[in-house]
This record gives C-alpha cells, structure tokens and sequence, in this order.
C-alpha cells in the first residue's frame, strides 16, 4: 500500500517528465513533427511544437541547421502557420512554435525565447540535440505576433526577424532606430487588420538592410492556412490562398538564405520572387 | 469578443503563483474549515483553523497540485478578521508558498499577503480579494511577483458550503515583463468536525 501511494504521488507530481522527443511524426516528404515542453517562469509549461528536415522515418537529417522561432497571431492556433513551417522544414530549416498564453503571445512575450532555448541548448538525447546552428537563427511572427517577434529580436538573441502583416510596437521606437540585423517586412496589399499604410509606416521605422515585401491581393488570414475569418468580415482577397502561399514562402526563404549567411535581405533573390512588389533600403 | 477573452484568460496555460484560496474570503468562519476544489489549472485540498472557536484569527494549509503544469505547491497562511462579523467584513492574510516542480526537483518560496472583503451574512457572501507576493525559484534565481484580483460566491448550508471562485491576474518578471494568469474554481466545503468529534 506504502509502495502504491508512493508510486502514485511520483506519477503525479512527475508525469512522464518533460516531453523531449528522439524522433517525430512524418508530416510531408521530408518533413518531421514533434511536440517538446519546455519550464519557464518557475511553473509554466509550455509546448513547442518544432518542425525539422527528416528521413523517411521522421528521423531528424543531420545538422547543424538554420532555425526559425515562429510567434502566432492573436488568438490563432500554432496549428495554423504549421504550411509556413512545413515549407520550412522542407526547405532545410528547424521551426519552433510555442504555444503562448491565451494564444495571446503578448501575455507571455518570453515563451518565444523558451523555443530559442529549446532549439540551442536541447535536453540531453532528444531530436533537437546538434539539430540547430545557433549562429543561424531567426525569429518571425504573424499580426500581433510580429510585433513581439520584434521585441524578441531586440533582446538580440536572434540574426534576422520577419514580421509577418504587422508592425513594430510604438513603445519600441528607440530600441528599434538602432537595430542592425536584417529585417522583412512582408504584407497583404488588401489586408483589412493589419493595412498596407500601417505596414509601411511601420516598415519605415526599420534601419537598413530591410526589405518590404507586398503580396498583392493578400489578406490578413492568408498568412495562415485559411482565410475563413477575412471572408466572414468581407474582406475579400484578390489573390487565391495558394498563390498567396507561394509568394510567402519564396519571399520568406529569398530573405531567410541571405540573412542568416551574409547579413544582407537578399535584394536580388528577392527581385526574383514572383508576384511581388520589393523596396529595399 | 469579450465573452472570449474571459474564457480565455480562465483557462490560461498557468495560474500557479498566488497566494490561498481557502483564505481569500473576508469572513473567518468559526468552526474548523475543510476544503477541496477543482479549478481550470488546479486541484487542491485545505483547511482553515481558528485560534479558538470563534476567532478572529487563525491559520489555513492548502496543498495544491497544477495538473496541466505538473507541479505541487503548499501554502499556508495566518489570517486575521478585522471586525466582528457583519454585512461587510474584512480580513487580511500573511502566508507563504513553497512550489516543487519536478525536473531537476526545481523548489520555489516566498511570501504572499492579501485583503479580502466579504459582502453578506451567514448564509451567503461575495468575497472581493486583493493579493501580492513574491516568489524565488533556486535553480536560475528567478523571481516573479504574483499580482491577483479575485471574487468569490460562497453559499453556506449547515455543515457544508459551496463556492465558485475567478481568480486574474499577472505575475510580474522583473526585467523580463509580465504574464497573464487566471483561474475558475469550484469548490466544497465541510464543517462538521467537531460535531462529528463530538458524537
């Protein structure tokens, strides 16, 4: 009976411990999915779900690769940016998604800096161990995330920040004039939340290299994997999801490739990027 | 849109961090207090005891398991009634709290304090509650500062009373910002134990 309550009482104040994966769930050709917690802020326990290149499997691809730190938007599931982070991910790149308090990443601006942790400094015998070049590490976010993603970045444990049909907090102005890591700025020209001027006056705040990317007809849910939400509130897109998507992706990856090799935007690869319209400063 | 955001504030990914439950209530009851409660992060039992049947002043312990962070914490606090009983009646509590979290066997401590108003008579109250604290955690000397409101609806029938409890607020990382909490409880009380001593 001793034994029993004892083993109970371990059960559950441990649990299983933290979940630390050693291999992940196929997700796509060449893609894996795993779910890791991590302890922050004494108690909380938060779940990062991380993408990775992987065999067939789920097995991670040897490493060390680039990374990226994804903040969701308000009140939107991890679950929906998980199309940028299977790109990613095919595209040789780990992506960390914590999920943040309330889906509301403005509660708990640190989680994203727990997923930094959890990619550079991985528990012992898990997926993630050797798996990230701490060198190379971006952090990116969409709508309200991108605002704290950018907060994230000037904390300075990061290469490059994409902010994602969002702009810097005001608050943020000073830290911002003197931010000299390369940024993107990518936005919906038909965005009803986060609007074409708001973005570019945002964007305006950003020290050089930056780049603004405007995907034309692009509303603001479109940078998730539906845009459900924009449809039910007559903000109509002139873009179908899929091409939307498609120029994401490739202005993300032109910027990610140049930002996190040479410290440039990658004015060029993002010249080439189809469909969009580039300023770069 | 508000709706959501209430939902969502109680059912927060944490909402350990805080000072009792058991005496966040204006009114110290004048029998010994058993209590048990179930709430959107937390389980947790307790009791309140006063200095003497009747007192204005007394101790409560809680022992409180965060079954979505899985973590223990124990509590205890002294308790003190500013007045007689009457339609409002308040009281203040100076407590402490330990938290063990399991990794690493990870151990927080620190103070709490709180004021807490009741509204009402014997039968029922609504009980308003400030609470403070401060929490340090060893393994990277963290501390964060718990800041919470709460209201409570405490209906009491004899020997056993019920509760409905929101608690809110935000735990102060100096240096590092803030985090959102809250947390809905319900909860049932028992007061029989020195007539069932008695018997």
């Amino acid at each position: 009976m001793k034994r029993l309550t004892l083993w109970i009482c371990l059960s559950l104040l441990g649990g299983c411990g933290l979940a630390t994966p050693r291999t992940g769930q196929v997700v796509g050709a060449g893609v894996g999915r795993a779910v890791f917690e991590a302890r922050t802020n004494g108690t909380d326990l938060v779940p990062v779900t991380v993408l990775f290149p992987a065999d067939d499997s789920g097995a991670p691809l040897p490493g060390p690769h680039p990374a990226v730190v994804f903040i969701q938007g308000g009140f939107v599931a991890t679950t929906r940016y998980e199309w940028q982070a299977v790109e990613l991910a095919r595209a040789g790149y780990v992506v960390a998604l914590p999920e943040n308090q309330l889906a509301l990443a403005f509660f708990s601006v640190d989680y994203g800096q727990t997923a930094r942790t959890l990619l550079v400094d991985p528990p012992r015998g898990s997926l993630l161990e050797g798996l990230v070049d701490a060198q190379r590490l971006a952090v990116a976010g969409h709508s309200l995330g991108s605002v704290v993603a950018m907060k994230l970045a000037l904390e300075g444990n990061f290469q490059a920040v994409v902010l994602e049909a969002g702009f810097p907090d005001a608050a943020d102005a000073a830290q911002v004039a003197t931010f000299a890591k390369p940024s993107l700025s990518l936005a919906g020209s038909l965005d009803c939340s986060a609007k074409l001027e708001s973005v570019r006056e945002g964007w305006a705040s950003l020290p050089a290299p930056t780049a603004l990317v405007v995907v034309p007809g692009a509303t603001h849910y479109q940078f998730t994997d539906a845009d459900t939400e924009d449809r039910q509130r007559k903000c109509l897109p002139d873009a179908s999801l899929a091409d939307t998507h498609t120029r994401v992706m490739n202005a993300m990856l032109a910027f990610l490739s140049a930002a996190l090799s040479d410290g440039s935007v990658g004015a060029a690869s993002l010249a080439a990027v189809e469909g969009v319209t580039v300023e770069v400063r | 849109m508000r709706a959501l955001f209430v939902v969502a504030v109680l059912s927060a990914t944490s909402a350990l961090a805080e000072g009792g439950w058991l005496t966040a209530r204006g009114r110290l009851q004048p029998e010994l207090r058993f209590e048990a409660w179930g709430g959107s992060r937390t389980v947790g039992l307790g009791l309140v005891t006063p200095d003497a049947p009747g007192a204005m002043a007394g101790l409560s312990g809680e022992l409180v398991y965060a079954y979505r962070d899985r973590t223990l914490e124990a509590r205890g606090s002294r308790v003190w009634q500013f007045s007689k009983n009457r339609f409002a009646t308040g009281s203040a509590t100076l407590g402490g709290s330990l938290h063990v979290v399991p990794e690493g066997l990870d151990v927080g401590l620190g103070p709490h304090a709180g004021l807490n108003l009741a509204l009402g008579g014997e039968v029922f109250t609504v009980d308003l509650g400030v609470q403070t604290g401060v929490e340090v955690f060893f393994s990277e000397l963290m501390p964060r500062l718990p800041e919470r409101l709460l209201i409570s609806l405490n209906l009491r029938l004899g020997a056993w009373a019920i509760g409905l409890h929101l608690r809110g607020g935000v735990d102060v990382l100096p240096g590092r910002g803030f985090v959102g909490r809250g947390e809905a409880a319900l909860s049932l009380s028992w007061f029989g134990f020195e007539r069932a001593t008695k018997r």
